[in-house]
């Protein structure tokens, strides 16, 4: 990448592979300068006063395009939308020009008690309608439209009246929203619930998914377990491919959170995703 | 004197000359210094937007059990802290 | 219905009870014509689907307790740390989006359990000590005093003044050597041992720049700052410091203070 470029590549479009920026990496990528066509950013950890973790988010922005994701918006909490929070993520916006940002179709939040676990909603009209009303709120207060990603599932509301998918679509148009899709988040739930992972993904709105999320899961024997701690597993691979037929060769990250490997490592796996992406 | 006088007249003896101070010394250094970075980084606290939160900590989680069982499955660096109570029957007072 | 499921989630937490299992139901196909091929294996059960998210809860909780408080994971080892973390995040609820700002009782729950003060006595300040490094590495950067204007006040107003000092500022002090524990923990410190009876610490905490920084602090000057900190007046302050330590060198002692970047600013208080 030359010199000259730096100020394009800024401002370039999301496409491509791209890896979650974790504290770890810091110093390898502001060293090294990998070929990396962009980061995915957890925006919660930069909701702070100062410090050094917004210097090196800077630094890394100043090269590479970024998106940001967050866990903390609990958009589909019964609790006050909290401005603070999004206030916070609107001066991150505006400081550090994300393509987009998103957050989950959850709740993480109860009684003004945060659990940070992505709680799933129970599949109802009144979650759509409950959901729909915060999202466009948020949409008003960021000026954009936001992704809303699919969670991974461990239980089932009795109250439930629709499958997933037809719950995610339903909230994506009212809310008037984009999809985030984790290709894995949907192959675990599918496990965990003996529902069709690729009749799932043949309901979603192909206009609506504008990225995609693969991580690995953990297989306890009884369930599947979203650990982001493994590389992407064989049948989340044959669901990926699926989906880019489906929606596309849309943006893709790699998440890895836990036992997190070297940044080759990463590019390694993100690489095998490029071969599908853009085969 | 009472001790009270006393010290009001020490306050006011010491700020009756008026303070002069003067630019802190190790002011230099630049707060966007990127070296002294390294190395300092923490880790990304909401990273887990998964369910592997409980990897470090797995099989702790039951809430029975003695609360002082810590204590028994005790093994760290703190073996290499001396003296106090922990040779000489030390009391810990003020608490 | 959403508002109900919600708040019994919750009041689950608080009560250690399940009510909330009468929302949820076990595998996903009892109800739903969608399953096809019919289901080859036995999924989850309520019991164990709601299990998984209460362990992910807590444990996430205590995990974050591990990155907050590393020195105490390497003084007592994490299997042990990790049961006094899961203690701590059963009982102690965040009440923020994220989870920076959880643990900051940590070092007082510590204090509350038993034996602690007789087993490893200077372990809750070690805590205590480690949650200010970590609100410094966070906190925002102070801007540089107006020295010109203060040196320009009249004594009667200099004696008015209030000290603010910088945002990353804190005091910790112990009747043990927490510093010195604190600095043979880190990663690549040399294999010493520390003796408790090298004595009381009091410290400083804030931010230079991009570094951390743990300063010991004389006990005349901890008090001193300890009571700009609680926004009293130069005199005032100096009238507390001088009833306990009649020697006290207030001149050289704010010009540390300044030295070492603890204060930002001031103001004239009415």
């Amino acid at each position: 990448m030359s010199i000259s470029g730096k100020s394009s590549f800024k401002k370039s479009k999301i496409q491509g592979v791209g890896i979650g920026l974790r504290s770890c990496h810091y110093q390898s990528i502001i060293q090294h300068k990998p070929r990396i066509p962009w980061f995915e950013v957890i925006s919660d950890n930069y909701m702070i006063e100062g410090g050094p973790e917004l210097n090196y988010l800077e630094s890394i922005r100043n090269d590479y395009p970024i998106v940001m994701h967050g866990v903390g918006m609990s958009v589909g909490s019964v609790d006050d939308l909290n401005m603070d929070y999004l206030g916070k993520l609107r001066s991150l916006k505006e400081r550090f020009e994300p393509a987009w940002i998103s957050d989950h179709l959850c709740w993480v939040s109860a009684d003004k008690r945060y659990f940070h676990d992505l709680l799933p909603l129970p599949y109802t009209q009144e979650s759509i309608d409950h959901v729909a009303k915060r999202v466009q709120r948020v949409q008003n207060v960021l000026g954009e439209r936001i992704l809303l990603e699919n969670v991974s599932n461990y239980m089932t509301y009795k109250a439930n009246e629709m499958t997933e998918w037809e719950f995610l679509s339903n909230v994506a148009e009212a809310a008037d929203c984009n999809i985030l899709l984790d290709i894995n988040n949907v192959y675990v739930s599918s496990y965990n619930h003996k529902f069709d992972p690729f009749l799932y993904l043949n309901e979603i709105p192909v206009n609506r998914v504008k990225q995609f999320h693969l991580a690995g899961y953990q297989d306890k024997g009884l369930y599947l377990f979203d650990s982001h701690s493994e590389k992407v597993k064989p049948p989340v691979w044959d669901l990926y491919e699926f989906a880019v037929t489906k929606f596309g060769s849309i943006p893709t990250l790699i998440e890895w959170d836990d036992d997190i490997p070297s940044l080759s490592d990463l590019l390694t796996e993100a690489n095998k995703a490029s071969k599908i992406i853009w085969k | 004197m009472s001790k009270k006088n006393l010290v009001k007249a020490a306050v006011v003896g010491a700020l009756s000359a008026g303070l002069v101070l003067s630019a802190g010394a190790t002011k230099a250094a630049s707060p966007n210094d990127m070296e002294k970075c390294y190395g300092v980084a923490k880790a990304g606290m909401n990273d887990c937007g998964g369910k592997g939160t409980g990897h470090s900590c797995q099989g702790q989680s039951k809430t029975d059990g003695d609360p002082n069982d810590w204590l028994y499955l005790k093994k760290g660096s703190c073996e290499k802290i001396i003296g106090g109570s922990l040779t000489s029957g030390y009391k810990k007072k003020g608490r | 219905m959403l508002k109900e499921i919600q708040q019994v989630f919750a009041d689950d937490f608080s009560s250690n009870s399940s009510e909330f299992l009468k929302y949820i139901g076990g595998g996903g196909c009892e109800e739903m014509s969608s399953c096809s091929p019919a289901p080859k294996f036995i999924g989850l059960d309520a019991i164990q689907g709601l299990e998984i998210y209460r362990e992910s809860i807590i444990a996430g909780l205590a995990r974050s307790l591990t990155e907050i408080y590393p020195v105490c994971v390497k003084l007592i080892g994490l299997e042990s740390f990790s049961l006094l973390a899961y203690r701590y995040s059963e009982n102690y609820p965040s009440s923020s989006p994220s989870l920076i700002n959880y643990g900051q009782k940590f070092s007082a729950f510590l204090n509350s359990i038993p034996q602690m003060g007789v087993a490893l006595p200077y372990f809750p300040d070690v805590a205590a000590l480690e949650l200010l490094v970590h609100n410094a590495y966070y906190a925002s950067s102070g801007s540089d005093i107006d020295l010109f204007r203060f040196n320009q006040l009249t004594p009667s107003k200099q004696s008015k003044v209030v000290f603010d000092l910088t945002p990353s500022f804190g005091l910790v002090s112990s009747e043990f050597p927490i510093k010195h524990i604190w600095e043979v923990s880190q990663d690549g410190a040399d294999d010493e041992i520390v003796s408790l009876d090298e004595g009381a610490d009091f410290l400083a905490v804030h931010r230079f720049g991009n570094e951390v920084r743990i300063e010991s602090l004389s006990a005349e000057l901890y008090l001193f700052l300890g009571e700009m900190c609680k926004g009293l007046t130069l005199s005032e302050a100096l009238s507390s410091v001088l009833n306990e330590f009649n020697e006290f060198d207030f001149q050289a002692s704010i010009q540390l203070a300044l030295d070492k970047g603890f204060i930002y600013g001031f103001h004239v208080q009415n």
